[in-house]
């Protein structure tokens, strides 16, 4: 019997500062708004989860698939009402959160 | 490192917030434009205001290009007196796509830097050529992806990716400048965000960078050694000899 391992996907921890939205639905508006731009194939290339959240600082981490990082960031620009604002692109969590501790608004 | 520009942002939009916001984003460098209207109904005023603005910029760390953007459709009498006019009094003059007539004259003149193009505009093989002769930017801008109905954004994504499709088979992706078009601060997005929008279109990730920063910047370089008169004619450029001080 041949076995078939799925490969397990690699993610890109992106490090945002949100504007005016609450973080408790910061990822549902996230999905909204890859969803609008994707729809439901561009969703599944990009699949955007809250990691991390800093309400004090209003600084998140957001977990993508590193195929769909240009999806999400072209979501993000096209999307009429500016959500979050990109800082930085890290590869790990542990450097996310290292730089998300260091910044300071 | 790479300098960021974006080159269309309507003056009236460049409030001292909006500057502090265009440099937060990490642009090294902004458009401010002075559309034809406000050019026709203040123009000393407009003028003062683009100034101003240079100078709240440069405090801020902004390099500002000044810039006439023909933004209706006019004759090309008119056109033409706008160039006489205004041309040696900005860095960057340049014309929107809105009109086949227009469209064509703006190629074909080369004191026009930089061609708009809007979703729905043509540029025919002889418009390229002369883009290409004359060393002209084309532009694309976001706020038709931003903003309006999710057709009318989808058919100006279509029409990008057809153009930037265009653009890369007649040679010219080194052309191709990316701007916001921002009608307000709200609009404004970081560099590299528009830029993966833009590598959505068929563009390599690299190219759409290059389109919102070294393209940008040598086609400015450039408007700006013909207004000093290093480059006094297309293919002539007066280099200083070392130590002689002579042209």
């Amino acid at each position: 019997m041949v076995r078939v391992a799925v490969e397990r996907p690699t993610y890109r921890y992106v490090i945002v500062r949100f504007l005016d939205v609450d973080a408790s639905i910061l990822e549902d508006k996230l999905v909204a708004a890859v969803m609008e731009f994707g729809g439901i194939k561009g969703l599944s290339e990009v699949e955007p989860s809250v990691v991390h959240v800093d309400p004090k600082k209003g600084i998140a981490v957001i977990r993508v698939k590193r195929e769909g990082l240009h999806l999400f960031r072209a979501a993000l620009a096209a999307y009429e009402v500016p959500l979050v604002r990109v800082i930085k692109v890290t590869g790990t969590l542990r450097k996310a959160k290292a730089i998300s501790s260091s910044l300071s608004f | 490192m790479r300098r960021f520009f974006d080159l269309l942002i309507p003056l009236e939009v460049l409030s001292p917030q909006t500057l502090q916001t265009i440099r937060e984003l990490n642009f090294s460098g902004v458009g401010a434009s002075l559309g034809v209207r406000l050019l026709s109904t203040n123009l000393t005023g407009s003028l003062e205001n683009l100034k101003k603005v240079k100078s709240v910029g440069e405090a801020e760390g902004l390099d500002v290009v000044s810039r006439i953007t023909v933004d209706e459709v006019m004759s090309e009498g008119a056109l033409k007196a706008l160039l006489r006019k205004f041309r040696k009094r900005v860095e960057v003059f340049s014309v929107h796509a809105l009109d086949r007539r227009l469209t064509a004259l703006a190629c074909r003149d080369s004191r026009v830097d930089v061609i708009t193009l809007l979703p729905g505009s043509r540029l025919l093989k002889g418009d390229l050529v002369y883009i290409s002769e004359y060393g002209k930017g084309v532009e694309l801008l976001m706020a038709p992806v931003q903003v309006g109905s999710p057709q009318s954004r989808a058919k100006a994504l279509a029409y990008y990716s057809r153009t930037v499709e265009l653009l890369q088979r007649k040679g010219l992706a080194a052309s191709l400048i990316f701007s916001s078009g921002a009608a307000s601060s709200k609009t404004l997005r970081d560099p590299r965000s528009m830029a993966s929008l833009l590598s959505l279109m068929g563009l390599t990730y690299d190219a759409a960078l290059d389109a919102v920063s070294i393209n940008v910047e040598r086609l400015v370089a450039e408007c700006r050694d013909r207004l000093s008169g290093v480059v006094p004619v297309r293919g002539v450029r007066i280099v200083e000899r070392d130590g002689e001080g002579g042209r």
